[in-house]
Protein backbone atom coordinates (compact mmCIF):
# COMPACT_ATOMS: atom_id res chain seq x y z
CA UNK A 1 0.00 0.00 0.00
CA UNK A 2 3.06 2.28 1.13
CA UNK A 3 4.43 2.18 -2.66
CA UNK A 4 0.46 2.89 -4.21
CA UNK A 5 -0.06 5.93 -2.06
CA UNK A 6 3.26 7.29 -3.64
CA UNK A 7 2.24 6.64 -6.79
CA UNK A 8 -0.82 8.81 -6.01
CA UNK A 9 -0.10 12.42 -7.06
CA UNK A 10 -3.82 12.92 -6.98
CA UNK A 11 -6.78 11.29 -5.96
CA UNK A 12 -9.99 12.18 -8.13
CA UNK A 13 -13.21 11.36 -6.07
CA UNK A 14 -16.65 11.00 -6.95
CA UNK A 15 -18.21 14.23 -6.71
CA UNK A 16 -14.84 16.49 -7.03
CA UNK A 17 -15.21 19.97 -8.57
CA UNK A 18 -12.92 20.22 -11.36
CA UNK A 19 -12.40 23.65 -13.21
CA UNK A 20 -13.17 23.72 -16.90
CA UNK A 21 -10.05 23.90 -19.36
CA UNK A 22 -10.02 27.07 -20.67
CA UNK A 23 -7.47 28.08 -23.42
CA UNK A 24 -7.18 31.44 -23.76
CA UNK A 25 -8.01 33.32 -20.33
CA UNK A 26 -9.68 36.35 -21.35
CA UNK A 27 -12.28 36.28 -18.68
CA UNK A 28 -16.05 35.01 -18.43
CA UNK A 29 -17.43 34.18 -21.29
CA UNK A 30 -15.67 34.81 -24.13
CA UNK A 31 -13.35 31.84 -23.06
CA UNK A 32 -16.16 29.85 -23.26
CA UNK A 33 -16.74 30.61 -26.79
CA UNK A 34 -12.68 30.47 -27.23
CA UNK A 35 -13.24 27.05 -26.03
CA UNK A 36 -16.35 25.88 -27.78
CA UNK A 37 -14.52 27.20 -31.09
CA UNK A 38 -11.68 24.99 -30.26
CA UNK A 39 -13.54 21.97 -29.81
CA UNK A 40 -16.18 22.27 -32.47
CA UNK A 41 -12.81 22.20 -34.59
CA UNK A 42 -12.06 19.25 -33.14
CA UNK A 43 -15.12 17.40 -33.74
CA UNK A 44 -14.67 15.10 -36.81
CA UNK A 45 -17.37 13.83 -38.96
CA UNK A 46 -17.53 10.30 -37.35
CA UNK A 47 -18.16 11.75 -33.94
CA UNK A 48 -20.88 14.22 -35.01
CA UNK A 49 -22.24 11.29 -37.65
CA UNK A 50 -22.74 9.90 -33.64
CA UNK A 51 -25.20 12.93 -32.37
CA UNK A 52 -26.72 13.73 -35.73
CA UNK A 53 -28.19 10.24 -36.32
CA UNK A 54 -31.55 8.85 -36.09
CA UNK A 55 -30.97 7.11 -32.80
CA UNK A 56 -30.23 10.33 -31.10
CA UNK A 57 -32.44 12.67 -33.14
CA UNK A 58 -35.60 10.92 -33.75
CA UNK A 59 -37.42 13.57 -35.33
CA UNK A 60 -37.03 14.37 -38.67
CA UNK A 61 -37.68 18.02 -38.70
CA UNK A 62 -34.79 18.87 -35.76
CA UNK A 63 -32.44 16.86 -37.92
CA UNK A 64 -33.59 18.95 -40.94
CA UNK A 65 -32.87 21.59 -38.87
CA UNK A 66 -29.54 20.80 -37.51
CA UNK A 67 -28.32 20.11 -41.50
CA UNK A 68 -28.83 24.02 -42.10
CA UNK A 69 -26.38 24.81 -39.21
CA UNK A 70 -23.29 25.00 -41.59
CA UNK A 71 -21.70 22.55 -44.24
CA UNK A 72 -20.51 19.98 -42.14
CA UNK A 73 -23.31 19.52 -40.66
CA UNK A 74 -25.35 19.10 -43.93
CA UNK A 75 -23.05 16.51 -45.48
CA UNK A 76 -22.78 15.06 -42.39
CA UNK A 77 -26.22 14.48 -42.09
CA UNK A 78 -26.65 13.66 -45.07
CA UNK A 79 -24.52 10.25 -44.97
CA UNK A 80 -26.77 9.20 -42.69
CA UNK A 81 -30.22 9.43 -44.17
CA UNK A 82 -31.71 6.29 -45.77
CA UNK A 83 -34.86 7.34 -47.06
CA UNK A 84 -35.66 9.78 -48.83
CA UNK A 85 -39.15 10.78 -50.93
CA UNK A 86 -38.74 13.46 -53.69
CA UNK A 87 -41.17 15.73 -55.01
CA UNK A 88 -39.47 17.76 -57.69
CA UNK A 89 -36.52 15.06 -59.89
CA UNK A 90 -35.23 18.47 -62.26
CA UNK A 91 -32.96 19.86 -59.30
CA UNK A 92 -32.05 16.10 -58.17
CA UNK A 93 -28.36 16.48 -59.57
CA UNK A 94 -28.31 19.44 -57.15
CA UNK A 95 -29.30 17.35 -54.08
CA UNK A 96 -29.15 13.90 -54.45
CA UNK A 97 -25.23 13.49 -53.93
CA UNK A 98 -25.82 14.56 -50.40
CA UNK A 99 -27.32 11.07 -50.00
CA UNK A 100 -25.02 8.68 -51.04
CA UNK A 101 -26.53 5.74 -48.63
CA UNK A 102 -29.91 6.38 -49.28
CA UNK A 103 -31.85 2.68 -48.51
CA UNK A 104 -35.16 4.22 -49.80
CA UNK A 105 -36.24 6.23 -52.48
CA UNK A 106 -40.00 7.17 -53.16
CA UNK A 107 -40.00 9.56 -56.61
CA UNK A 108 -43.56 9.98 -57.72
CA UNK A 109 -42.88 12.57 -60.33
CA UNK A 110 -41.77 11.96 -63.86
CA UNK A 111 -37.86 10.76 -64.14
CA UNK A 112 -36.28 10.92 -67.57
CA UNK A 113 -33.82 7.96 -68.39
CA UNK A 114 -30.92 10.12 -67.48
CA UNK A 115 -31.97 11.20 -64.51
CA UNK A 116 -32.45 7.19 -63.32
CA UNK A 117 -29.23 6.46 -64.83
CA UNK A 118 -27.99 9.68 -61.92
CA UNK A 119 -29.72 8.03 -59.27
CA UNK A 120 -28.62 4.94 -59.70
CA UNK A 121 -24.73 6.12 -60.10
CA UNK A 122 -25.45 8.08 -56.66
CA UNK A 123 -27.25 5.74 -54.61
CA UNK A 124 -25.66 2.20 -55.57
CA UNK A 125 -26.88 0.80 -52.27
CA UNK A 126 -30.94 1.62 -52.68
CA UNK A 127 -32.77 -1.74 -52.13
CA UNK A 128 -36.27 -0.14 -52.33
CA UNK A 129 -37.68 2.07 -55.09
CA UNK A 130 -40.16 3.37 -55.14
CA UNK A 131 -41.80 5.06 -58.63
CA UNK A 132 -45.02 5.02 -58.28
CA UNK A 133 -46.06 7.79 -60.89
CA UNK A 134 -48.59 10.67 -59.57
CA UNK A 135 -50.17 13.28 -62.60
CA UNK A 136 -49.78 16.31 -61.57
CA UNK A 137 -53.04 17.95 -61.21
CA UNK A 138 -56.07 16.51 -62.24
CA UNK A 139 -56.37 12.52 -63.48
CA UNK A 140 -58.65 14.07 -66.62
CA UNK A 141 -56.48 13.45 -69.44
CA UNK A 142 -53.85 10.88 -70.29
CA UNK A 143 -51.35 13.37 -70.70
CA UNK A 144 -47.85 11.47 -71.20
CA UNK A 145 -44.98 13.25 -69.86
CA UNK A 146 -42.70 13.36 -72.57
CA UNK A 147 -39.70 12.55 -70.63
CA UNK A 148 -40.35 9.75 -68.33
CA UNK A 149 -37.89 6.94 -68.32
CA UNK A 150 -38.61 3.47 -70.48
CA UNK A 151 -36.81 0.03 -70.85
CA UNK A 152 -33.61 2.15 -70.97
CA UNK A 153 -33.86 3.35 -67.46
CA UNK A 154 -35.91 0.32 -66.16
CA UNK A 155 -31.78 -1.89 -67.40
CA UNK A 156 -30.12 0.85 -65.60
CA UNK A 157 -31.72 0.06 -62.42
CA UNK A 158 -31.40 -3.53 -62.44
CA UNK A 159 -27.90 -3.30 -63.27
CA UNK A 160 -26.89 -0.84 -61.27
CA UNK A 161 -28.61 -1.33 -58.17
CA UNK A 162 -27.47 -4.63 -56.80
CA UNK A 163 -29.60 -5.07 -53.86
CA UNK A 164 -33.03 -4.36 -54.97
CA UNK A 165 -35.54 -5.88 -53.42
CA UNK A 166 -38.62 -3.99 -54.11
CA UNK A 167 -39.48 -1.95 -56.96
CA UNK A 168 -42.54 -0.24 -57.69
CA UNK A 169 -43.55 1.01 -61.56
CA UNK A 170 -47.20 1.61 -61.23
CA UNK A 171 -48.42 3.82 -64.51
CA UNK A 172 -44.70 4.39 -65.74
CA UNK A 173 -46.16 3.77 -69.46
CA UNK A 174 -42.59 3.42 -70.68
CA UNK A 175 -42.18 0.56 -69.07
CA UNK A 176 -42.73 -2.93 -71.58
CA UNK A 177 -41.92 -6.52 -71.25
CA UNK A 178 -37.87 -5.64 -72.23
CA UNK A 179 -37.51 -3.61 -69.09
CA UNK A 180 -39.11 -6.15 -66.84
CA UNK A 181 -36.70 -8.67 -68.61
CA UNK A 182 -33.70 -7.20 -67.82
CA UNK A 183 -34.95 -7.21 -63.59
CA UNK A 184 -35.54 -10.66 -64.15
CA UNK A 185 -31.67 -11.13 -65.08
CA UNK A 186 -29.71 -8.83 -62.87
CA UNK A 187 -32.31 -8.33 -59.98
CA UNK A 188 -31.88 -11.64 -58.33
CA UNK A 189 -32.56 -10.55 -54.87
CA UNK A 190 -35.71 -8.86 -55.71
CA UNK A 191 -38.83 -9.98 -53.56
CA UNK A 192 -41.82 -7.21 -54.35
CA UNK A 193 -42.51 -6.22 -58.00
CA UNK A 194 -44.86 -4.28 -58.99
CA UNK A 195 -46.18 -3.72 -62.12
CA UNK A 196 -49.86 -2.17 -61.96
CA UNK A 197 -50.94 0.01 -65.23
CA UNK A 198 -47.79 -0.83 -67.03
CA UNK A 199 -49.64 -0.89 -70.01
CA UNK A 200 -47.03 -1.84 -72.40
CA UNK A 201 -46.33 -5.37 -70.14
CA UNK A 202 -47.66 -8.15 -71.45
CA UNK A 203 -48.15 -11.68 -70.33
CA UNK A 204 -44.43 -12.30 -72.67
CA UNK A 205 -43.13 -10.39 -69.32
CA UNK A 206 -44.17 -13.35 -66.85
CA UNK A 207 -41.60 -16.20 -68.04
CA UNK A 208 -38.69 -13.40 -67.32
CA UNK A 209 -40.64 -12.73 -63.52
CA UNK A 210 -40.71 -16.54 -63.43
CA UNK A 211 -36.92 -16.32 -63.38
CA UNK A 212 -36.96 -14.42 -60.06
CA UNK A 213 -36.81 -16.87 -57.29
CA UNK A 214 -37.41 -14.92 -54.20
CA UNK A 215 -39.77 -13.07 -55.20
CA UNK A 216 -42.89 -12.84 -52.58
CA UNK A 217 -44.93 -10.28 -54.05
CA UNK A 218 -46.03 -9.27 -57.27
CA UNK A 219 -48.88 -7.05 -58.53
CA UNK A 220 -50.10 -7.04 -62.21
CA UNK B 1 -17.70 -14.41 -2.02
CA UNK B 2 -21.84 -13.98 -1.87
CA UNK B 3 -21.32 -10.45 -2.61
CA UNK B 4 -19.14 -11.04 -5.59
CA UNK B 5 -22.20 -12.91 -7.19
CA UNK B 6 -23.54 -9.21 -7.70
CA UNK B 7 -21.08 -9.00 -10.77
CA UNK B 8 -22.77 -10.07 -13.91
CA UNK B 9 -19.70 -11.61 -15.25
CA UNK B 10 -18.81 -13.03 -12.32
CA UNK B 11 -15.42 -11.91 -13.15
CA UNK B 12 -14.11 -11.30 -9.43
CA UNK B 13 -13.62 -15.04 -8.94
CA UNK B 14 -10.81 -14.72 -11.65
CA UNK B 15 -6.89 -14.17 -9.88
CA UNK B 16 -6.33 -12.13 -12.26
CA UNK B 17 -9.29 -10.09 -12.03
CA UNK B 18 -8.25 -9.49 -8.79
CA UNK B 19 -4.56 -8.71 -9.76
CA UNK B 20 -6.40 -5.85 -11.77
CA UNK B 21 -7.98 -4.26 -9.03
CA UNK B 22 -4.68 -3.59 -7.29
CA UNK B 23 -2.68 -2.95 -9.67
CA UNK B 24 -2.74 0.73 -10.76
CA UNK B 25 -1.83 2.59 -13.67
CA UNK B 26 -1.27 6.23 -14.31
CA UNK B 27 -2.21 8.46 -16.70
CA UNK B 28 -0.72 11.65 -17.81
CA UNK B 29 -3.11 14.61 -19.34
CA UNK B 30 -1.69 16.77 -22.38
CA UNK B 31 -1.21 19.09 -19.56
CA UNK B 32 1.25 17.05 -17.70
CA UNK B 33 -0.93 15.99 -15.19
CA UNK B 34 -0.69 12.38 -13.86
CA UNK B 35 -3.50 10.61 -12.25
CA UNK B 36 -3.41 7.21 -10.83
CA UNK B 37 -5.90 4.77 -11.55
CA UNK B 38 -6.48 1.17 -10.84
CA UNK B 39 -6.12 -1.01 -13.82
CA UNK B 40 -9.55 -2.62 -13.75
CA UNK B 41 -11.16 0.77 -14.02
CA UNK B 42 -8.86 2.36 -16.79
CA UNK B 43 -9.72 -1.09 -18.77
CA UNK B 44 -13.09 0.12 -19.22
CA UNK B 45 -11.41 2.22 -21.84
CA UNK B 46 -10.89 -0.36 -24.59
CA UNK B 47 -7.50 1.97 -25.86
CA UNK B 48 -6.25 2.14 -22.60
CA UNK B 49 -6.80 -1.57 -22.42
CA UNK B 50 -5.16 -2.38 -25.45
CA UNK B 51 -2.13 -0.34 -24.62
CA UNK B 52 -1.94 -2.60 -20.92
CA UNK B 53 -2.29 -6.16 -23.66
CA UNK B 54 0.34 -4.69 -25.63
CA UNK B 55 3.06 -4.27 -22.43
CA UNK B 56 2.58 -0.77 -23.74
CA UNK B 57 1.69 0.91 -20.00
CA UNK B 58 5.00 -0.30 -18.11
CA UNK B 59 5.18 3.20 -16.94
CA UNK B 60 2.74 6.48 -17.61
CA UNK B 61 0.15 5.75 -20.30
CA UNK B 62 0.18 9.41 -21.87
CA UNK B 63 -3.02 10.50 -23.35
CA UNK B 64 -1.93 13.73 -25.54
CA UNK B 65 -4.93 14.45 -26.60
CA UNK B 66 -7.47 15.08 -23.15
CA UNK B 67 -6.66 17.40 -20.94
CA UNK B 68 -6.25 17.31 -16.95
CA UNK B 69 -9.68 18.77 -16.59
CA UNK B 70 -11.50 16.23 -18.98
CA UNK B 71 -9.09 13.45 -17.79
CA UNK B 72 -10.43 14.15 -14.18
CA UNK B 73 -13.97 14.18 -15.21
CA UNK B 74 -13.33 10.79 -17.11
CA UNK B 75 -11.49 8.80 -14.35
CA UNK B 76 -14.14 10.14 -12.05
CA UNK B 77 -17.07 8.15 -14.34
CA UNK B 78 -14.53 4.96 -14.80
CA UNK B 79 -14.18 5.03 -10.93
CA UNK B 80 -17.37 4.30 -10.70
CA UNK B 81 -18.46 2.09 -12.92
CA UNK B 82 -15.64 -0.18 -11.73
CA UNK B 83 -16.71 -0.13 -8.27
CA UNK B 84 -17.40 -3.29 -6.63
CA UNK B 85 -21.17 -3.61 -5.71
CA UNK B 86 -22.20 -0.63 -7.92
CA UNK B 87 -25.75 -1.88 -8.86
CA UNK B 88 -26.94 -0.84 -12.47
CA UNK B 89 -29.31 1.54 -11.19
CA UNK B 90 -26.65 3.40 -9.42
CA UNK B 91 -24.46 3.34 -12.38
CA UNK B 92 -26.99 5.18 -14.08
CA UNK B 93 -28.35 7.56 -11.47
CA UNK B 94 -24.25 8.10 -11.10
CA UNK B 95 -24.47 8.55 -15.26
CA UNK B 96 -27.52 11.25 -15.11
CA UNK B 97 -26.39 13.34 -12.28
CA UNK B 98 -22.49 13.50 -14.19
CA UNK B 99 -23.70 14.99 -17.04
CA UNK B 100 -26.70 16.97 -16.24
CA UNK B 101 -24.59 20.12 -14.93
CA UNK B 102 -21.99 20.10 -17.73
CA UNK B 103 -21.71 22.77 -19.85
CA UNK B 104 -21.76 22.28 -23.70
CA UNK B 105 -17.98 22.88 -24.28
CA UNK B 106 -17.33 20.67 -21.47
CA UNK B 107 -20.28 18.15 -22.73
CA UNK B 108 -18.08 18.55 -26.15
CA UNK B 109 -14.56 18.15 -24.05
CA UNK B 110 -15.94 14.59 -22.95
CA UNK B 111 -17.61 13.14 -25.73
CA UNK B 112 -13.96 13.59 -27.64
CA UNK B 113 -12.05 11.90 -24.81
CA UNK B 114 -14.96 9.23 -24.28
CA UNK B 115 -14.55 8.44 -28.20
CA UNK B 116 -10.71 8.89 -28.08
CA UNK B 117 -10.40 6.43 -25.22
CA UNK B 118 -12.94 4.32 -26.66
CA UNK B 119 -15.62 4.72 -23.97
CA UNK B 120 -18.29 3.18 -25.49
CA UNK B 121 -20.87 4.04 -22.06
CA UNK B 122 -19.99 7.37 -21.71
CA UNK B 123 -19.58 8.22 -25.60
CA UNK B 124 -23.31 6.92 -25.89
CA UNK B 125 -24.57 8.70 -22.58
CA UNK B 126 -22.77 12.22 -23.61
CA UNK B 127 -23.63 12.11 -27.00
CA UNK B 128 -27.37 11.45 -26.41
CA UNK B 129 -27.13 14.54 -23.43
CA UNK B 130 -25.59 16.51 -26.55
CA UNK B 131 -28.60 15.51 -28.95
CA UNK B 132 -30.92 15.90 -26.26
CA UNK B 133 -29.68 19.70 -25.93
CA UNK B 134 -30.05 20.12 -29.68
CA UNK B 135 -33.44 19.43 -30.35
CA UNK B 136 -36.79 21.32 -30.99
CA UNK B 137 -34.36 24.31 -31.67
CA UNK B 138 -34.25 26.92 -34.60
CA UNK B 139 -30.79 26.57 -36.49
CA UNK B 140 -29.82 30.27 -35.64
CA UNK B 141 -30.28 28.78 -32.02
CA UNK B 142 -28.31 26.54 -32.63
CA UNK B 143 -25.62 28.44 -34.49
CA UNK B 144 -25.48 30.79 -31.58
CA UNK B 145 -25.40 28.09 -28.15
CA UNK B 146 -22.45 26.36 -30.15
CA UNK B 147 -20.52 29.20 -31.61
CA UNK B 148 -20.72 27.66 -35.57
CA UNK B 149 -20.63 30.39 -38.58
CA UNK B 150 -22.67 30.31 -40.73
CA UNK B 151 -20.49 29.16 -44.15
CA UNK B 152 -23.30 28.95 -46.60
CA UNK B 153 -23.36 32.17 -48.90
CA UNK B 154 -27.28 33.62 -48.99
CA UNK B 155 -27.62 32.09 -52.40
CA UNK B 156 -26.70 28.77 -51.03
CA UNK B 157 -29.23 29.05 -47.97
CA UNK B 158 -31.85 30.03 -49.92
CA UNK B 159 -31.15 27.12 -52.38
CA UNK B 160 -30.84 24.38 -49.91
CA UNK B 161 -33.94 25.86 -47.93
CA UNK B 162 -35.79 24.69 -51.46
CA UNK B 163 -34.72 21.46 -51.75
CA UNK B 164 -35.32 20.64 -48.30
CA UNK B 165 -39.17 21.21 -50.06
CA UNK B 166 -38.22 19.11 -52.60
CA UNK B 167 -36.94 16.05 -51.07
CA UNK B 168 -38.32 14.68 -47.47
CA UNK B 169 -37.16 12.14 -45.48
CA UNK B 170 -38.90 8.80 -45.25
CA UNK B 171 -40.88 6.99 -48.10
CA UNK B 172 -44.55 6.42 -48.34
CA UNK B 173 -46.49 3.41 -48.59
CA UNK B 174 -48.65 2.71 -51.01
CA UNK B 175 -51.68 1.66 -49.47
CA UNK B 176 -53.84 4.35 -51.31
CA UNK B 177 -54.56 2.48 -54.94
Amino acid sequence: MGSRGKMIRRIVAAGEKIRTKTLIIVGGKSCEKEHLLYVMERLGDDLLSLILNKIEIDDPNDRNSLAQVCKQWLRVEGLQRSSLRVFETNFLPNFLPRFPNLVKLHVSAAISNSLIQFVVNTCPRIQVLNLNYRQKGDFAGENVETDDFDDEGLREIAEGCCDLEAIVLRRRVGIGNRGVASLGEFSRNLRNLDLRWCRKVSDEALESIGGLNHLEGLDL
Amino acid sequence: MARKNRNPVGKNVDPEAQKKKTRTLTLKSSDGQEFSISESAAVLSIAIENMVEDDCAGGVIPLPLVDGGTLARVITYLNKHAEDGASDEEKRKFDEEFVSGMEMGVLFDVVLAANYLDIRGLLREVRRRIADRMKNKSVEWVRKTFHIESDFTPEEEEQMKKEFAWAWEGVDSDVDD
